[in-house]
């Protein structure tokens, strides 16, 4: 009840004013509104394809664990909607498919999210889910995500293409 | 007293400045309220026979704002009281105050930082002819006209500044300006 302590003090004096002096007032009511920003995944950080952080990839005969692995650094956050809440990051990871002939790598290894720019707050709650517990709001946030594919005996040589789904929700 | 009911306390006691505007808002009426109308009445009419009135605008709207995570300061455009004194030879007084210097919002009872300053003066008409023995403080907060002086009307500029912090909350705010000649 802070407010209420000092908005009674300060109307005592107040009214202690008005009776010691002569005086008259007028007023006006001060109005301002803070419009929301965005809560988003800076687009830039997302925008370039990403290549795995091996520079060979070669069939062996054998299924090859996470053999292929994408290391996503540096996706952006930004949250400025003003809502004191705060945020869920979370991404679907979809599996690679042939350019040619359709045929798929599976998903092997999630590390998910890593290094966020502000451990204090930051939850991963899954490798694929992480909540930002603050709701004081902030911009430049940063954080990496790590997955694996694997190469199953029979699959054919060529190039894969996949795609990972970032997702962002105030809670 | 919940909070609701506090937010009645503090609309009420608006009223002691004479509000039209809050006097018509839709927290009904407190018996606080009605007792500080009585005595601001007394003193509102005291001053009357001098011939000394204030005139301002009731509402003060700032430029539309955004979240962002830099401060930034927000200015109200410049805006005119004009004061008019008939027969008040003794000198006088114009404060102006931001009810606990800050506007609260209305949803997330946020509060704003918010800075008042008088700007100029300008003789308009009647008394000497002219703004002389008539001071504004540097720092803006009142003007004083010396005794002998200050009686005609007069257009007086004055602006608010809102210091928006880093990150602040999306919400409507309000705010109350008084100023009290004496």
């Amino acid at each position: 009840m802070r407010f209420n302590a000092n908005h009674i003090c300060f109307a005592a004096a107040c009214t202690v004013l008005t009776t010691i002096r002569s005086s008259e007032t007028e007023d006006a009511r001060l109005i301002a509104t803070i419009n929301p920003g965005a809560l988003e995944i800076m687009p830039a950080s997302l925008a370039t394809e990403f290549s795995p952080i091996q520079a060979n990839i070669t069939l062996t005969g054998v299924a090859q664990s996470d053999a292929i692995t994408f290391n996503i650094s540096d996706i952006e956050i930004n949250d400025l909607n003003g809502d004191g809440l705060g945020w869920k990051l979370s991404a679907v990871p979809y599996v690679l498919s042939h350019t040619s002939n359709g045929s798929t790598l599976p998903i092997g290894t999630v590390k998910g999210f890593q290094n966020p720019s502000d451990v204090t707050n930051s939850l991963v709650e899954s490798p694929d889910e992480l909540i930002y517990l603050s709701g004081t709001g902030i911009a430049n946030y940063q954080v990496d995500y790590e997955i694996s594919y694997t190469i199953p005996v029979t699959a054919s040589a060529g190039g894969y293409t996949g795609v990972i789904v970032f997702n962002i929700v105030a809670q | 007293m919940n909070l609701r009911t506090t937010t009645r306390l503090i609309l009420g006691f608006c009223t002691l400045f004479a509000s039209a505007e809050i006097d018509r808002s839709a927290f009904g009426t407190l018996n606080v309220e009605a007792d500080n109308a009585i005595v601001d009445n007394r003193f509102f009419n005291h001053l009357h026979r001098y011939g000394i009135h204030l005139d301002g605008p009731r509402r003060i709207r700032f430029p539309k704002t955004f979240v962002t995570e830099y401060p930034q300061q927000v200015y109200s455009s410049e805006q005119t009281l004009t004061l008019t004194n008939k027969n008040f030879k003794r000198g006088w007084l114009l404060t102006g105050k931001v009810f606990q210097d800050k506007l609260f919002g209305i949803h997330s009872w946020s509060e704003l930082p918010a800075e008042f300053r008088f700007k100029s003066i300008s003789w308009v008409q009647g008394g000497t002819g002219s703004a002389a023995g008539i001071n504004i403080h540097p720092n803006g907060e009142y003007i004083e006209a010396d005794p002998g002086f200050g009686k005609g009307t007069y257009d007086i500029k004055f602006e608010v500044v809102l210091q928006i912090p880093p990150f602040p909350d999306a919400d409507r705010y309000y705010g109350v300006l008084a100023f009290i000649i004496q």
